[in-house]
């Protein structure tokens, strides 16, 4: 396969996979909540898509924003909300039961088979420049995961309430004696993450076309691993994290030989035990992860 | 109407409690802060004065008898909601979001306040008090010294306009001149008619600055000094060590 082409594809990969590390590594910094059940907030999304694309596509976008935005909020007020000065072990542990749970209410809702719908079928397509074929979801991935990072990048710096989920981030007792509310930046970030999600959703759904009670684990997973080698709670970290795990498995899918393919996903752990072992911290951490007070 | 001959009162405590575990932190002190005033509490490593701090804003559970604000409790309320009435704690030990800019520090100081009124002489201000902070207000606060985070931390407080400043022990790990400039500071702070609650080890100079100061020892009240104690080292020792 011809060099450009794949490397264009781990791109897309990458891309998608920082997406979900970033919604990780946002709740993450002001929670110490390390969510697994971020999961559970892209299935959800993906199963609006499914459903409701072959009713209207602008209706099935704007669903799957709003049930996993609104999911993500749900978790917050109904499950970590309570336990929010519980160590980070504590809260892993709630989010691994509350992404089980949530599994099991998708199976009992819409069974356990993969429900299938052309999402944005036209992006199937690809296009040839020269010998070069790109396809076009590759391109939008690349450019909806750019647009989305610079728009919270902006959030983040530029704006006051951005400025104050950075200092909940940074210490989030310090953050409440200036007077920032707790509650509204745990919950904006939650908003943030279901919003990612969707995104993660789309693209998903329009490469496999199908949604399981399962389809938002196996990215979730990669994305905490990308979010940890890249240092938790550096929310840079954590986009380089999550692109570089994700263009790994992209890259090792592509050129492992045949026979050592079905390993890839070893690979990928492999490379992931050596980074840890080089930098226990992650990439990018310039210090330990402060416990929350 | 303001009530000119008795002056008006602050932060009432009464048999306050802290404890960890079931260990006392603090065991039932009594003190009050009046509007304008400046008052200490000075006392050994562990006697409770970071305790004491803690239960003012909430973050650490707390009992008492009466812990108001002008009139109204505290108890149970979250922290941010005390910030936003009044109470601006500077925290031990520089305690400054290192990764944001000085400026985007003292911008998120103003957090508290009621509206934006009177925040740009507010700011003007602190950079009198403090001018390196204008200087380096694009520099990360993390790359500023000791001194310099510390004083980044009390301007921040000030930009919500506090009607009670309180400071937790501001001139821990500080040179002798930065400890000058934070007590200068805490003058024109308490000149301007912010009363001041502060918490320290420099027994001398705190008793020198403030209109009361309380000695705290093992989480209990045990003398009250004015600012013609400050020279009376017998006494400072005897406040310190016990009798």
């Amino acid at each position: 396969m011809n060099l450009i082409q794949a490397l264009i594809d781990a791109t897309s990969t990458g891309a998608v996979y920082a997406l979900a590390a970033l919604g990780i590594g946002l709740v993450f910094g002001v929670m110490r909540l390390a969510n697994f059940a971020n999961g559970e907030l892209i299935t959800a999304a993906g199963y609006a898509l499914v459903l409701l694309w072959p009713v209207s596509w602008p209706l099935a976008i704007i669903a799957a924003i709003v049930v996993s935005v609104a999911l993500a909020l749900f978790m917050d007020v109904a499950v970590f909300r309570w336990i929010r000065s519980q160590p980070p072990a504590t809260l892993l542990i709630a989010s691994f039961g509350l992404s089980i749970l949530l599994q099991r209410v998708f199976d009992g809702i819409f069974g356990t088979n993969v429900i299938s719908a052309a999402v944005a079928p036209g992006l199937a397509a690809s296009i040839r420049i020269g010998d070069l074929r790109i396809n076009l979801i590759s391109i939008v991935s690349i450019a909806l995961a750019a647009v989305l990072l610079l728009l919270i990048r902006f959030f983040l710096t530029r704006t006051p309430m951005g400025l104050q989920v950075q200092a909940a981030s940074e210490d989030f007792r310090a953050a409440r004696v200036l007077g920032i509310r707790a509650g509204v930046v745990i919950a904006l970030t939650f908003a943030i993450s279901g919003v990612l999600a969707a995104a993660i959703a789309f693209v998903l759904t329009t490469q496999s076309g199908g949604v399981g009670p399962t389809f938002g684990v196996q990215v979730t997973l990669f994305a905490l691993i990308g979010s940890t080698i890249g240092g938790l709670g550096r929310l840079g970290g954590s986009v380089v994290g999550g692109f570089v795990v994700g263009f790994a498995i992209s890259i090792f899918t592509t050129w492992l030989p045949s026979w050592i393919n079905d390993f890839r996903i070893a690979f990928v752990y492999l490379l992931v035990a050596v980074v840890l072992v080089i930098a226990p911290n992650g990439l990018f951490a310039g210090r330990a992860v402060k416990e929350r007070a | 109407m303001t009530d000119h001959t008795t002056p008006q009162r602050l932060l009432e405590v009464s048999d306050l409690r802290v404890s960890y575990r079931g260990i006392a932190a603090v065991s039932g002190i009594d003190f009050h802060v009046d509007a304008g005033e400046l008052v200490g509490i000075i006392g050994p490593n562990g006697a409770g004065k970071s305790s004491t701090m803690h239960a003012l804003v909430g973050a650490v559970r707390a009992q008492a008898d009466t812990l108001e604000f002008e009139g109204s409790s505290l108890l149970g309320r979250p922290t941010e909601r005390i910030a936003r009435s009044g109470i601006a704690l500077v925290q031990e030990g520089h305690n400054v979001f290192s990764r944001l800019t000085v400026r985007e520090n003292l911008k998120l100081g103003a957090t508290a306040r009621p509206n934006s009124d009177g925040l740009e002489d507010d700011l003007q201000w602190v950079y009198t008090l403090f001018p390196i902070l204008e200087e380096f207000s694009d520099r990360q606060a993390g790359l500023l010294s000791g001194g310099q985070q510390q004083q980044l931390a009390i301007g921040r407080a000030l930009l919500s306009a506090p009607k009670l400043l309180a400071l937790d022990e501001p001139s821990l790990g500080l040179s002798p001149t930065a400890v000058d400039t934070v007590f200068s500071s805490i003058e024109s702070i308490r000149e301007r008619g912010t009363a001041v609650l502060i918490v320290e080890q420099r027994a001398q100079q705190t008793v020198a600055a403030a209109d009361r100061t309380y000695v705290l020892s093992e989480g209990r009240i045990t003398m009250m000094l004015g600012p013609e104690d400050a020279h009376n080292s017998a006494l400072l020792m005897k406040a310190y060590l016990g009798s």
